[in-house]
């Protein structure tokens, strides 16, 4: 275990946060991203560039249409969330990603989902007796969530 | 055991609050939760019954505006007690604060500070924090995200334990293009601080991750994203040697909007398990498979994306160097009624993976190949709700030591709920099936969603 103090990456952080707090006049001037969307959103799943056709906003600098939930975007909602966590959360309060994605729970999200066929959730339904399938084809997918968290359950029989 | 590092992050929260002029005076605050009541019989082979009836509660509450200021406050939970036998590991009653932070939220730069205990995500990790966060985008395009603290850390009963971690820091430095990409690099670091009269610990579970993140979108039409995650922890020195990569992981992903319903989409990604799974608190499954190594690469095409009918293709081939190729391909279709009250979805799916060894059998190969079929229906009348979903597995090689003997599995689940009012829902799940595990699988469940306030978070999404 190495020293924390002689890390060079935690000294590259906090110089990083120090400068944030010394040096305000390096921040972007640009006005924040809206925290909530100001109109209301229809039903489903939302194609933001049906609206928003070229623009781009502010901060993210991408093109809205790189936030339509298409189904490609579903499926790899994790690289955008890591970068463009305020993005999502202009519509989704942080509960709907702890849905699927929290540090413990006691419920699968397809038991607590069990009325939102629509919504994709992982563990679909009769998961216990199939997750040892799909556990040998894929087994780095089980660490994403349950690496380090939430694996009390897999820990009864994984001693 | 439930409970670890839960004080210090309400600890945080409350004290910061308390000592926010006009906490009390929110401009807008949404509370929502759910309750469950579920109950089901287990039979044993040994004869034992069991009968489980565990209520859990989760609740959320989110106050913005927070004195008239910038600040906001974000707590979310849940509580669960088993009126019957024990239905978890972790005991009759059990708790955990999933989030619960304090975030100010500036008017210019999308800067941002976060207190409390809340999610980070980044190219080399995600991550449950006790402690602070800040991000903000720089002039020039520059962007930056930092945080500090202690990890959210789990230890599961029965595992080994891991390395105690006592503090956690991390963060991600990029710079964009407007509109035609951006580029990244980040670190995370777990560890503890030196204590020479702690006792030395038998498995060192710290990490020390270093990221990098491009994607490059030179159209609105097409994005590749790109991600690679080493890990930097120094080794014994003999493991060291026999090691020609500290390459963690790389995800890779192209997107191409051909037209404006028509997608296609593709991904890469490689594991390299050693240095993936560092840092895990259940070693006993995951690093039994340490030195292997997995590739996939997938493909995923769809048509009327946003329309009444929606069709979608998709394969992934996969290697991992232990068991061998495997695929899986399949087409979706999903439909939605105008004003998406009727919605429903059907798809088919193989799986093939023959000739997957099987260590310590009675055979020295077998097989996982298998079809998935699944349907789904939802009716939402806006006083009433209706859903029905089933799912059904068909598996190939009936010798597989998995299955027990029992090539088919299904289940079917059917929920029903009313609205009495905008902000409540009570609803009621059947579900039926029956599976290697049981013959016969009966459960039951109670739902009340509650959402109440003035929170206007996209319309409640």
């Amino acid at each position: 275990m190495k020293a924390w103090k002689a890390s060079p990456y935690l000294a590259f952080g906090l110089a990083l946060c120090l400068g944030f707090l010394s040096a305000c006049s390096l921040l972007s001037p640009e006005t924040s991203f809206a925290p909530t969307h100001p109109d209301q959103l229809g039903p489903g799943r939302p194609m933001c560039s049906s609206c928003h056709e070229s623009e781009t906003f502010a901060g993210a600098r991408k093109p809205y249409s790189a936030f339509d939930h298409t189904p490609a975007f579903l499926k790899d909602h994790g690289l955008a969330a890591g970068r463009d966590a305020g993005t999502c959360a202009s519509c989704h309060g942080q509960s709907f990603c702890a849905d699927c994605h929290s540090g413990k729970t006691m419920i699968p999200p397809a038991v607590l989902l069990g009325n939102r066929p629509d919504r994709a959730v992982p563990h679909p339904a009769a998961y216990l007796s199939t997750h040892q399938i799909e556990g040998r084809l894929d087994p780095a997918r089980c660490y994403t969530c349950h690496g380090r968290a939430n694996n009390q359950r897999c820990a009864a029989c994984h001693r | 055991m439930a409970r670890k590092g839960m004080h210090p992050a309400m600890t945080v929260v409350l004290t910061a609050s308390a000592l926010m002029p006009g906490a009390a005076s929110a401009a807008e605050v949404e509370a929502y939760g759910t309750t469950l009541a579920r109950y089901w019989n287990q039979s044993y082979p040994d004869l034992s019954k069991n009968r489980y009836v565990p209520l859990t509660q989760f609740v959320g509450i989110d106050a913005t505006g927070l004195g008239d200021t910038a600040w906001s406050l974000h707590l979310f939970g849940w509580g669960k007690s088993d009126l019957a036998d024990q239905s978890s590991p972790g005991g009759k009653g059990e708790g955990d604060l999933t989030y619960g932070y304090l975030q100010y939220r500036a008017p210019k730069a999308n800067a941002e500070l976060k207190a409390g205990r809340f999610a980070v995500l980044g190219a080399a990790g995600q991550e449950l924090v006790d402690g602070l966060s800040a991000r903000a985008d720089l002039r020039g395009g520059f962007t930056f995200a930092v945080f500090g603290g202690k990890p959210v850390i789990y230890d599961p009963e029965g595992a080994t334990q891991a390395a105690p971690r006592d503090f956690i820091a991390g963060g991600r430095l990029a710079w964009r293009a407007s509109r035609y990409g951006e580029i990244g690099v980040s670190f995370l670091q777990d560890g503890t601080s030196p204590d020479p009269a702690a006792q030395p610990v038998l498995e060192d579970r710290s990490r020390k991750l270093l990221g990098g993140d491009l994607r490059i979108s030179p159209h609105a039409s097409f994005d590749v994203s790109g991600r690679v995650i080493y890990n930097q922890k120094k080794e014994d020195p003999v493991l060291a040697a026999s090691q020609t990569s500290r390459l963690a992981g790389q995800d890779y992903a192209m997107s191409w909007k051909i037209t404006r319903t028509i997608q296609l989409s593709g991904n890469y990604i490689e594991r390299n398990f050693k240095d993936y799974y560092a840092g895990t608190n259940l070693p006993a499954l995951f690093r039994l498979i340490e030195t292997e190594k997995y590739k996939a690469h997938s493909g995923l095409l769809s048509f009327g994306i946003g329309g009444p009918f929606q069709y979608s293709a998709d394969y992934r081939k996969a290697r991992r160097e232990g068991n061998g190729d495997s695929t899986r391909a399949g087409v979706e279709i999903r439909t939605a009624s105008e004003g998406m009250k009727l919605k429903s979805g059907l798809a088919y799916h193989r799986v093939t993976a023959t000739d997957v060894p099987l260590t310590g059998g009675t055979v020295a190969f077998y097989s996982l190949s298998h079809s998935e079929t699944r349907l789904w229906l939802l009716h939402d009348g806006g006083r009433y709700y209706l859903s029905l979903d089933a799912v059904g597995y068909i598996f190939d090689d009936r010798n597989n030591p998995m299955l027990n003997g029992e090539p088919k599995t299904y289940l079917g689940v059917a929920s029903l709920g009313f609205r009495p009012t905008k902000g409540l829902m009570v609803s009621g799940d059947v579900s039926y099936g029956m599976n290697p595990l049981y013959k016969k699988e009966v459960r039951g469940l109670l739902r009340l969603d509650f959402r109440f306030g003035a929170g206007t978070k996209g319309g409640g999404k």
